[in-house]
């Protein structure tokens, strides 16, 4: 994992994932209306791993690949972790149409997989790689409230 | 599944126990010869304690645990099939892990004792006793069978002891909070195992801290293959952490002086509390926050029966205090890490004499610190990394463990109470002096490695 990170396109503290894994014949029409029917909402499951700046899925190739995409806080090892721990059912929902797809859980042979279908970024730029996604929540929250405490103080007092 | 029960006679006994005893000797040991290498720990195998239950009465005098590094299991010509199915970690060995765990600057494997550095620590005797004189009888033993032993040689002795204070040097009560195992036979107190319905605990499932065995996420705790060899065994993580005692008193007093604006003591000790999250006794912030209370603090039905649930700001127990960062409890929801995935049994002792009076003596003194899990990038290393050196898991940006963690002199710590609620200047008061990754094998597994069942020479 060291010499890994080592490796790795960027900085220190985010990390970016590529991977792209070949789609099941005749499974791309179903992979692609389980990606439409995932609704991003405050209780999604993806909301469990808090260190997610983005995630994309793009079935590519006329429905031959699917192309997954993140940038992430933290180590490789320990985000992969997180899916595999957290939310392994949605992985097997996705990745279940992909060939040789090992399963979610347990940790090692998903992690395996992982490697051996990523493909490392050659440039990676982030505008704020210093910042994780909690402190970026937090600097708005904080923003939010300092402005509304604001308005509140500027309001003329009601007669 | 395996039921942990039927299986407590080939477990080491320190894997699911805390002994209890304030004697230890930890003897290193190198392999400069496969064959003398294996007939020592058959020899040695005979004398290991067990995970038995034993009646209060029937308590061993001494205990001996055996353990072997990944240069150890390469010494014994384990084949490399064997081997490789051994996790990363663990075949690093814990110099080369220093970038996850913060081991740099004076900590930094570089400065390390020889002994560590060199990489040629095979094997881990550990020795428990009631008394010093059943320490020297047991070593009597082990020496009457193997020592001197012909192409095995020790390279490295510490030793351990509880200061008559009963605590650790910088004088709190330590090991209190250990996780309850389901299965083990030990009594289980609230707060051990992992929070549940109502106010409840549960102790964890027996993986996390045994291989073969279902842990937390349901799955057999994975182990080396074949799975005779893993099974009944755990890893142990050993560290010789030295304390900078007088370094420590002098921060709680000038720190305590500029937080308060006064040099009254009581203050000094609710900020020591503050940093390590229990008062000296081992009485709780969470249950007791501006004052120490030894009725909670000897109780071991109430002394870890806390959850920091209704504290979110820290204002009982600081979010970044100590224990509340090696073990959240139920202070992170499930956006977060899973607490009772990243838990580890503690088995240290101090070493060194007590400082008396204020001023540095020179003396080397600190904690051997051994931790036991089924998984040590899962358990000890995660902590170490995400929870005591990271601050973000807790909204803490940059800061640190106040206590243990990587502080290069500017640490911050949020501490709501305070007129200025930071704490700043927090410095490195515990560092390295050396360490190493072990494999403590069950009982079975330690025959098949005296008799060479995995390896490529025999």
């Amino acid at each position: 994992m060291d010499g890994d990170a080592a490796s790795r396109a960027g900085y220190d503290n985010i990390t970016e994932l590529t991977l792209i894994t070949p789609i099941l014949a005749g499974h791309a029409g179903e992979l692609r209306q389980v990606l439409a029917g995932v609704q991003i909402s405050h209780d999604s499951p993806i909301k469990k791993i808090s260190s997610i700046h983005y995630a994309r899925w793009v079935v590519i190739d006329d429905g031959a690949r699917l192309l997954f995409t993140s940038n992430f806080d933290g180590t490789w090892e320990r985000y992969l972790r997180d899916f595999s721990e957290k939310i392994p059912e949605g992985l097997d929902a996705i990745w279940g149409h992909c060939e040789g797809w090992p399963g979610a859980q347990p940790f090692e042979p998903f992690r395996d997989w992982v490697r051996e279908h990523e493909i490392k970024a050659d440039l990676f730029y982030a505008a704020y790689p210093e910042s994780t996604v909690k402190e970026v929540l937090r600097a708005l929250d904080w923003k939010q409230k300092a402005e509304r405490f604001l308005a509140a103080l500027a309001k003329p007092p009601q007669s | 599944m395996r039921n942990l029960r039927d299986n407590l006679g080939d477990i080491q006994g320190s894997i699911l126990r805390a002994y209890n005893m304030p004697f230890a000797r930890y003897l290193f040991y190198t392999f400069d010869d496969p064959p003398a290498g294996r007939e020592w720990l058959g020899k040695l195998r005979k004398r290991v304690t067990p995970a038995t239950v034993w009646a209060a009465a029937d308590k061993p005098e001494a205990t001996l645990n055996l353990s072997l590094s990944y240069a150890g299991l390469e010494a014994l010509r384990v084949s490399a099939d064997t081997l490789a199915s051994f996790p990363e970690e663990f075949r690093a060995g814990m110099a080369a892990r220093s970038e996850v765990l913060g081991d740099d600057g004076e900590s930094g494997p570089e400065q390390w004792e020889d002994a560590f550095q060199s990489g040629g620590l095979h094997a881990l005797v550990a020795i428990n006793a009631q008394t010093s004189s059943a320490l020297e009888s047991e070593l009597a033993s082990l020496e009457a069978i193997a020592e001197p032993f012909e192409g095995v040689s020790k390279r490295y002795v510490q030793e351990a002891s509880m200061p008559a204070t009963g605590t650790e040097h910088f004088g709190f009560k330590d090991g209190i909070a250990q996780p309850s195992v389901e299965g083990c036979g030990m009594p289980e107190f609230p707060g051990q195992g992992t929070p549940s319905e109502g106010g409840k605990w549960r102790a964890l499932k027996p993986g996390e801290f045994v291989v073969g065995y279902e842990g937390e996420d349901g799955l057999e705790a994975p182990g080396p293959r074949p799975s005779a060899l893993g099974v009944n065994g755990t890893y142990l993580v050993f560290r010789k952490l030295h304390q900078r005692v007088a370094s420590f008193r002098d921060f709680l007093r000038t720190t305590a002086a500029r937080l308060w604006d006064t040099d009254d003591p009581e203050k000094v000790e609710l900020l020591a509390a503050k940093l390590v999250g229990r008062w000296r006794s081992g009485c709780p912030l969470e249950l007791s926050p501006d004052k120490d209370d030894a009725d909670i603090a000897s109780n071991p039905q109430i002394n870890n029966n806390f959850r920091y649930a209704r504290d979110a700001n820290g204002e009982r127990c600081p979010v970044g205090a100590h224990i509340r960062r090696a073990n959240p409890r139920g202070a992170l929801d499930e956006t977060d890490t899973l607490v009772k995935r990243h838990r580890i049994m503690r088995r240290g002792l101090p070493y060194g004499d007590w400082l008396e009076g204020d001023t540095d003596d020179g003396v080397d003194r600190g904690l051997v610190f051994i931790a036991l899990n089924s998984s040590i990038e899962r358990q000890f290393e995660f902590i170490q990394e995400e929870w005591i050196n990271k601050g973000d898991t807790f909204f803490l940006d940059d800061e640190k463990d106040p206590l243990i963690g990587a502080n290069d002199g500017s640490g911050t710590m949020t501490l709501p109470g305070p007129p200025v609620p930071f704490v700043f200047n927090l410095q490195r008061f515990v560092t390295v002096r050396g360490g190493e990754y072990f494999f403590m094998p069950g009982i079975e597994a330690l025959h098949g490695l005296a008799q060479g069942t995995w390896s490529t020479d025999s």
